[in-house]
């Protein structure tokens, strides 16, 4: 079995291995340059002291705008791990029925005497475990990568998507689904389509609409940020899931146009916490409507609970992808 | 005698439409018979042979392979049946040596030998790609491998469709050879009956979803005559025999009949029928359009005279 899908699947083996290849170098050169700038010793200091220290002179002012000239957004070498979940299920995943029904080749294959169960095992197995090794290999490379800085984030909220289990569990989720996509439309264009959206969708819902709720987030409660500071607000590291505003006699929760009608523009409603140092009050506006904040966040200490709960989200959708696979190849198809 | 392939009360429904590609199937195909499947286009001859190697699921009924269901007892089934697919399905990418290196590993009575053998005996070379072979080619390849498996029940789905008359004649020569020395039973579809004559003892007939027929060739054929006699009422003969097919001329009456008891009427004129007019007058029977039927090869049977 190992022989004939080594025989059948080299080519996309080869596709993804270079794929490998080619993040890991970005993510490694990159992450050296980042991590250098980030402690190299200038005038007998660093972005990384100055950071620490939060040295406000004019030396690491310098410094640190240097930094992030360069270095504006260190995540954009994360995005290309972010999409191999659906290159695997459209390289590997679909292939894998797809190309057996189109070619009627499935005839020839569960017809030896293997039954289709281990047929499918092996088949899958063998693929979980490659793509499986290769995002070990990309994540424990993009830990790194994030560690080279201080500052954006590390390991927290802001590459719950990159680091941990959760980008194994994506995989799995990804291959299942082109697998499944090859097995329910029996065509290789129409199951990456149906791959890329899936998998998509998947991930946005969840990730957008799921996560925040896997425990009740914490909140403030209502206030007026004109005039108080609640007593717990999200740290720099939380994170925040949602601020939202609520008319004091109604009770209804405001939307963005309502606001930006009644307060001409939205920049203090929207773009500030009451906790960070303002010239002006920005909220004499929401004040005279009568609104009221809610603050919602994560803390940073669950990230890792969050993680686990998403891993085994995805891990239970691929087991169930894949379970419906089994019974449609055995009862559906012929 | 063991019973190889044996069904009762087999149906088998498709699809969002739930139409019947086969019903009510009852056979009992003996082991070492070399059976014909025939039928028309849409017969139901894909399914049987799907569900005798446990491709498909019965929607009623029980199919068995050496006392074995097929689709529930895939490891015991499989192994002991080789199937060729409709189309030869291969993998056009392999070459022929990978194909059998493909066969080895995956099958536990496989015979390296006999593939190539068999191989050698036609001229496929074992490092051509499969995609480089000819159709009639690729069949030989498939059937090869389906023959290296050293099987008990040889299903073949179509196998003749892309071969020339002289290849043809050697697969089928090869089919013998296997039954001969192994005791293979085979079981082959074909909607073509006279390449199958000469190298069928069996044959099952599928019309309209259903079996019209089956049973050893030799008493298909005994039991079948043409009865020409003067325009009168056939109800008489009706009551006793079953009357297949009839037509009528201005004076005259032709019937194909199936004999169930002694024929003894003096009125009719007697002849031997061939398999293939029985074929197509069973097909006749149920085909939706009417089918034109050849009149009778008379000149091909030896005439009798009334029992």
């Amino acid at each position: 079995m190992i022989w004939l899908i080594w025989k059948q699947h080299r080519f996309e083996v080869l596709v993804i291995a270079l794929a490998l290849a080619f993040m890991a170098v970005y993510l490694i050169r990159d992450g050296l340059a980042i991590g250098a700038a980030y402690y190299q010793v200038v005038h007998g200091t660093s972005v990384a002291a100055c950071q620490l220290q939060q040295n406000p002179s004019a030396i690491c002012s310098t410094l640190q705008a240097n930094f992030f000239d360069t270095y504006e957004d260190p995540n954009f070498d994360l995005l290309p791990p972010l999409i191999l979940p659906v290159l695997v299920g459209i390289f590997l995943g679909v292939p894998l029925l797809a190309r057996e029904m189109e070619q009627g080749t499935f005839r020839l294959i569960w017809t030896q005497s293997v039954t289709q169960r281990r047929w499918l095992l092996v088949k899958v197995g063998t693929q979980l475990v490659i793509t499986l090794t290769v995002f070990a290999i990309i994540g424990a490379i993009a830990t790194w990568y994030i560690a080279q800085n201080g500052i954006f984030g590390g390991s927290g909220w802001d590459n719950f998507d990159v680091v941990g289990a959760v980008p194994l569990a994506d995989m799995a989720f990804g291959l299942a689904l082109g697998i499944a996509a090859g097995a329910f439309t029996r065509h290789t264009v129409w199951a990456n389509a149906v791959t890329l959206f899936g998998y998509t969708a998947a991930r946005y819902v969840i990730g957008v609409w799921v996560r925040p709720y896997y425990l009740p987030p914490y909140s403030t409660g209502l206030f007026d940020p004109y005039q108080t500071t609640p007593q717990t607000l999200p740290g720099k590291q939380d994170w925040v899931t949602a601020i939202t505003w609520t008319d004091h006699t109604t009770g209804q929760t405001l939307t963005d146009d309502q606001m930006r009608q009644a307060c001409g523009g939205p920049a203090g409603l929207f773009r500030h916490l009451p906790s960070a140092p303002q010239p002006l009050n920005p909220f004499s506006c929401s004040h005279a409507q009568g609104w009221l904040q809610t603050i919602t966040w994560q803390p940073i200490d669950r990230v890792w609970l969050f993680q686990g709960i998403e891993s085994i989200l995805f891990f239970a959708l691929t087991a169930g992808l894949l379970w419906l696979t089994y019974w449609w190849i055995r009862t559906r198809v012929s | 005698m063991s019973i190889a392939l044996e069904t009762t009360n087999l149906g088998k429904r498709y699809g969002f439409s739930r139409r019947w590609a086969l019903r009510e199937c009852a056979l009992s195909l003996p082991a070492g018979r070399v059976a014909a499947l025939v039928g028309p286009n849409g017969a139901g001859k894909t399914t049987l042979l799907q569900l005798a190697v446990g491709l498909l699921q019965p929607t009623e009924g029980k199919v068995r392979v050496f006392g074995h269901s097929p689709f529930e007892q895939q490891r015991e089934v499989l192994p002991r049946v080789g199937f060729v697919a409709q189309g030869h399905p291969l993998y056009k990418g392999f070459s022929v040596a990978d194909l059998l290196t493909m066969g080895r590993k995956l099958n536990p009575n496989w015979n390296q030998q006999v593939a190539v053998e068999r191989l050698k005996a036609i001229d496929i070379p074992l490092n051509w790609r499969v995609g480089r072979l000819s159709g009639g080619q690729q069949a030989q390849v498939a059937l090869a491998l389906a023959l290296a498996k050293q099987p008990d029940l040889m299903l073949l789905d179509e196998p003749l469709a892309s071969l020339d008359p002289l290849a043809r004649r050697n697969l089928l020569s090869v089919l013998m050879g296997a039954t001969a020395e192994r005791g293979l039973t085979v079981l082959l579809s074909s909607h073509i009956i006279t390449d199958l004559e000469r190298v069928c003892d069996y044959l099952i007939l599928l019309s309209a979803s259903h079996v019209q027929l089956a049973g050893d060739i030799d008493g298909i054929v005994r039991s079948h005559k043409w009865l020409l006699g003067p325009r009168t009422d056939t109800s008489a003969i009706a009551s006793i025999h079953s009357i297949i097919q009839e037509s009528h001329t201005n004076r005259q009456t032709r019937l194909l009949v199936r004999v169930n008891e002694h024929l003894f009427n003096a009125s009719w004129e007697v002849h031997d029928a061939i398999l293939e007019d029985i074929v197509l007058a069973y097909m006749g029977q149920t085909m939706s359009y009417d089918a034109p039927v050849e009149p009778p090869t008379l000149q091909r049977v030896r005439k009798e005279t009334a029992l």
